[in-house]
């Protein structure tokens, strides 16, 4: 999964990549496993296998789900998809765990608004 | 900044000109040239267009975004889209554009000169490095070489050294510093410029290529403590600096001067009946909110009666030297009044018959403005030591 | 997805209004040559002075359109070959005079805020009026200010309003000029609901020369302004500066609100947009009401939370609820319905109970001044400085969030039908993949015009972003138009566009006709925006 997951976020998916802000810390949680996309201050993208919690936000959804959305051969497949799961009321779930203060505000809207907004999960 | 970083941002703008119009004079490259194609919301929209591909950056087209003095004050009046992207400093959005024209070399000659000067001499003046202490040899006093004695405090001389109307502020302050019994040195005439307004001009890598040099002597001269003369250096090392790895506290000489005098090891004895007022610098005040310090000094020297110019403290006006104007006059030749002349216009609304400073950039602007007319240009350390004399 | 319609289909990647952006993206623009365009630049120099006409590149690529992100990546424009600023009518007369001479185009522009008026798409000149910019006459007695083209409405509230008065305003900057914001738009504006428009008379410049005045003063004598028709024809809506185009506006007369006693704006939270609606419209049908509004859980959770920590609580909250929850994690209401008030103190204490008494009725819960200060304080900052105490310099940009501007679209009906619009709308968006989005709507004309806008967010600084919103637009007004009986109120419903219906393009025609008569007697070489005139109603 970790390399579907990189093949897609550094083939298709690259402009959801380019969102995503230096030292963005992402978890995507299907059923028992988690895998975390991390963006360092170089704009290396990691990707690796995770632990719940420790992350700045965390996607949840089932693996099926996310194997086909990571399957799209290009964003226009890709949002396709995701409006059908959007329509169909299964929409991956986004949680939020940084600390709710006005610098992590600030520092949400700069390193992962943008990101969430080309993955269509925020809209 | 990322390309993408800046569209996202500078497309937030909505173009509602608070920046512009909140009081009266908050944008100082506005209030000189009074033309909608000079605000911040035009440095905006250039970036966006210049990012969609649909211009290239030019060097007549870089006037926009290289005549902003860099102050922030729009960034304190702006209502949308500053209060999202919270920075660093205030301007780092109009630096992020002006990267993109020193990417694709499409920036004035008179800021190509300053950054080849930098580069070339260590500083922007292209001047010798002896020069950064002819003032010693003027004054007769010997200050410490910081390299052998490795003083308590490292004092960073900075430009003040190599403007000439600036010059005998570094000698003041190492009177004053003495007196106060603070042990200190300097780099002598080793010292290179910290780059900030290196930064400031777009030219990040040049930046970071001399800070990484400055912050390897600082470790290698183990220093602890730093005294800046500049607020644009103090801003560079207490802002930038310590994210490049710089450890240390820095300090800005009238914080250090607040408390000699609070302790009594300057005594102010000698009055100085005068009716002043304190020009914020941009750097010390609205990027590091530190207000108090030098008005503290002020109200503590005899006689004196500190009164406060309209826009003050956050709100403080621009004295027009930053952001590389200092070296950079009326880049579009169609100014309608030189930014000193509002401030010492300001000045004179509140009868100040001084205007106090803490910065070689206000010292060497203000006092170069065309409309003193008997106003005088101070500073601060000329009156605390004038006062303790 | 569900299939939609072939006739839909046919419409999904276009915008109502997309053929003629692509229209007048390709128009022909003017080439000046370098050794003609001197003389010009020097006879404008000569006309106005050396300082007050500009062509160097810096400036001329300010002036090139929209500064906003989304309008610009709509359509792109060329810079003027130069810019002037005129700083009186005999200026504007000079500059028509020149421009004729040489059949160049001419664009006004203020603040650039509009779509598609001011913006020169075919190069030639960009007639900047910011300068422009006094109060001629302050009537207090007749409630009414004369201004120019530049004159901004904070200028006017920094004289009026300690006066007790107040011009009407929409959600734009308060730094934008009142005329081509107020004299344009019938919509938006905090009184909009009592009066169709807040120009009461206006003295227009054409190219030809001509000095045209409307209501009273056509009488000339008196510099009393009113809304007195010219022979029974009320030619002030005519020069709608908007589109720019068949005269610029020099003077005009604007309506201004006394304050009386006291102003009110009762806030009740609805959990539905249906009950807050008919709400809105029971409050607007009365005399004591200025204006009602309704803002969606969206958008008030973006000026509730922003900059605070809790704005992490909204994003989330954004991506779980829909548009139609009450995201219960805010604790915010569906919806949040007001309406303005002002007036004497027993009219305006009457008139609060009747919106309690109301609420009850329509099964929401009041909410008082106390309880929104408490519980929503920017929220109730940005309602009530911008429609209660009309203190448009606080409320400038308030309400906007990270997420950036987008498209909008809206719609005027009867009310059920825009209920029934509202609820398919919201089955249609989540058919597109959209959660929630922004919408607010408004009760026109004492109730006769029930309105609604959608506003689907974008990053403006994402072209394909914006291209997609596009596309949700155009299809959803295609959507909205095959299966609602409702008007589009929208920028860029041009009636000339070949993509509307054939009966819309069709009863525009003897209107066409009309305005193309009276351009070409005012505008014979076609200087004044040509490239708009080609394509919309004027």
């Amino acid at each position: 999964m970790e390399e579907k997951i990189t093949a897609f976020l550094e083939g298709p998916g690259k402009e959801i990549t380019d969102y995503l802000g230096p030292g963005g810390d992402v978890l995507i949680t299907l059923g028992d496993s988690s895998y975390r996309v991390k963006m360092d201050k170089d704009r290396e993208l990691q990707v690796e296998k995770g632990e719940k919690g420790n992350s700045d936000i965390e996607i949840t959804t089932e693996a099926e789900i996310m194997n086909d959305l990571l399957s799209s051969s290009s964003m226009e497949e890709y949002r396709q998809k995701m409006a059908s799961y959007t329509f169909n009321n299964k929409k991956p779930a986004v949680k939020i765990h940084m600390e709710r203060t006005d610098k992590n505000a600030a520092r949400f809207i700069r390193t992962y608004v943008y990101f969430l907004r080309r993955m269509w999960l925020l809209n | 900044m990322r390309e993408i970083e800046v569209k996202s941002a500078a497309t937030q703008c909505q173009k509602c000109v608070k920046c512009i119009n909140l009081r009266p004079d908050v944008c100082a490259m506005y209030e000189e040239y009074k033309s909608q194609a000079l605000t911040p919301p035009a440095i905006f929209l250039m970036a966006d267009i210049i990012l969609d591909g649909e211009l290239a950056p030019t060097a007549e087209r870089s006037i926009t975004p290289f005549a902003c003095t860099m102050c922030g004050a729009c960034a304190n009046a702006c209502y949308s889209m500053f209060i999202h992207f919270e920075w660093e400093y205030p301007t780092k959005l109009i630096e992020g554009i002006r990267e993109l024209f020193v990417e694709e070399g499409a920036i004035p000659e008179e800021i190509s000169e300053v950054l080849r000067n930098v580069y070339n001499t260590k500083n922007a003046w292209g001047l010798p490095k002896t020069q950064r202490i002819d003032w010693e040899k003027k004054s007769g006093i010997t200050i410490p070489d910081y390299s052998k004695e490795q003083n308590e405090f490292l004092l960073y001389v900075g430009d003040a050294s190599l403007i000439p109307e600036t010059q005998h502020i570094p000698e003041i302050i190492t009177k004053l510093l003495h007196k106060g019994g603070i042990d200190f040195g300097t780099l002598k005439e080793e010292e290179a410029d910290s780059g900030n307004e290196v930064r400031e001009l777009g030219e990040s890598g040049l930046f970071e290529a001399m800070a990484e040099e400055n912050i390897e002597t600082f470790e290698k001269l183990r220093v602890k403590k730093m005294i800046t003369v500049s607020p644009h250096d103090y801003q560079a090392f207490s802002v930038d600096y310590p994210a490049l790895g710089m450890e240390g506290e820095v300090f800005h000489y009238t914080q250090i001067l607040e408390d000699l005098i609070k302790e009594e090891r300057i005594i102010l004895k000698k009055k100085i009946p005068k009716t002043i007022t304190f020009q914020d610098p941009c750097h010390l005040g609205r990027y590091n909110e530190i207000y108090e310090p030098p008005r503290n000094i002020l109200k503590a020297i005899p006689g004196v009666k500190l009164v406060e110019m309209p826009s003050n403290r956050k709100d403080a006006f621009c004295c027009g030297g930053g952001g590389g104007r200092i070296w950079y006059d009326d880049p579009a030749n169609y100014r309608k009044q030189r930014i000193s002349d509002i401030r010492i216009r300001h000045a004179k609304e509140v009868k100040a018959e001084a205007i106090a400073t803490a910065c070689p950039y206000c010292l060497s602007m203000l006092i170069a403005a065309g409309n003193l007319d008997g106003t005088s240009v101070q500073d601060i350390a000329e009156l605390v030591l004038e006062s303790s004399e | 997805m569900q299939k939609i319609s072939d006739k839909t289909e046919q419409k999904l990647s276009r915008l109502a209004g997309a053929a003629t952006m692509e229209a007048l993206r390709n128009h022909e623009k003017v080439k000046i040559s370098g050794e003609k365009k001197r003389k010009i630049l020097d006879e404008f120099r000569e006309a106005l002075s050396p300082d007050r006409v500009r062509d160097e590149p810096h400036v001329t690529t300010y002036y090139r359109g929209p500064a906003h992100g989304t309008p610009r990546r709509v359509l792109s424009y060329v810079p003027p070959d130069m810019v002037v600023y005129p700083e009186s009518r005999e200026d504007i007369l000079e500059i028509f005079k020149i421009a004729s001479k040489y059949k160049l185009p001419v664009t006004p522009v203020g603040m650039q805020s509009t779509m598609v008026g001011g913006t020169p798409l075919t190069g030639g000149i960009v007639m900047d009026f910011m300068g422009m910019n006094k109060i001629h006459k302050i009537d207090t007695e007749q409630n009414y200010v004369v201004v120019e083209p530049g004159t901004t409405v904070q200028q006017v509230m920094d004289i009026v309003q300690p006066k007790g008065f107040a011009i009407a305003k929409g959600t734009y900057p308060s730094n934008f000029p009142i005329i081509s914001t107020l004299v344009s738009w019938f919509s938006q504006h905090n009184f909009g609901n009592r009066m169709l428009d807040q120009a009461i008379g206006l003295e227009v410049c054409t190219p030809d020369g001509s000095v045209i005045h409307t209501g009273s003063m056509i009488y000339g004598e008196t510099e009393h302004w009113s809304d007195v028709p010219q022979s029974a024809a009320r030619l002030t809506n005519l020069f709608s500066p908007h589109q720019a185009s068949i005269g610029v506006i020099t003077k005009a007369a604007i309506r201004m609100w006394p304050m009386l006693d006291k102003t009110a704006l009762p806030v009740v939270g609805f959990n539905d947009f249906a009950s807050a609606f008919r709400w809105t419209h029971d409050m607007a049908k009365s005399n004591m009401v200025d204006q009602t509004m309704i803002w969606c859980w969206v958008h008030v959770g973006g000026i509730e939370f922003q900059k605070t920590g809790r704005y992490l609580d909204y994003i989330e909250a954004k991506m779980k609820y829909r548009q139609e929850d009450v995201p219960e994690d805010l604790g915010l209401f569906n919806c949040y319905a007001f309406a303005g008030m002002r007036g004497y103190e027993e009219e305006i204490d009457g008139a609060v109970k009747v919106a309690e008494r109301m609420a009850k009725r329509h099964g929401g819960t009041y909410l008082s001044e106390e309880w929104m200060a408490e519980n929503l304080p920017n929220t109730w900052l940005y309602f009530s400085a911008l429609h209660k105490d009309f203190r448009y310099d606080l409320s400038d940009s308030m309400g906007l969030s990270s997420e950036g501007g987008g498209f909008s679209v809206q719609y005027m009906g009867d009310r059920e039908e825009v209920i029934r619009m509202y609820e398919g709308s919201n089955k249609w968006f989540r058919k597109m993949g959209w959660n929630n989005w922004r919408y607010y709507s408004r009760m026109f004309n004492a109730g006769q015009t029930p309105w609604l806008r959608y506003m689907p967010n974008s990053n403006s600084a994402n072209q394909e972003e914006i291209k997609e919103t596009v596309r949700i637009a155009g299809a959803l007004n295609a959507y909205i138009l095959e299966n609602y009986e409702v008007n589009p109120e929208n920028a860029m419903f041009y009636f000339n566009d070949p993509d509307n219906p054939e009966e819309v393009r069709d009863r525009a025609k003897p209107v066409r006709r009309l305005m193309r008569a009276v351009q070409k007697e005012f505008d014979p070489e076609n200087i004044l925006s040509p490239a708009i005139k080609k394509y919309t109603l004027v």
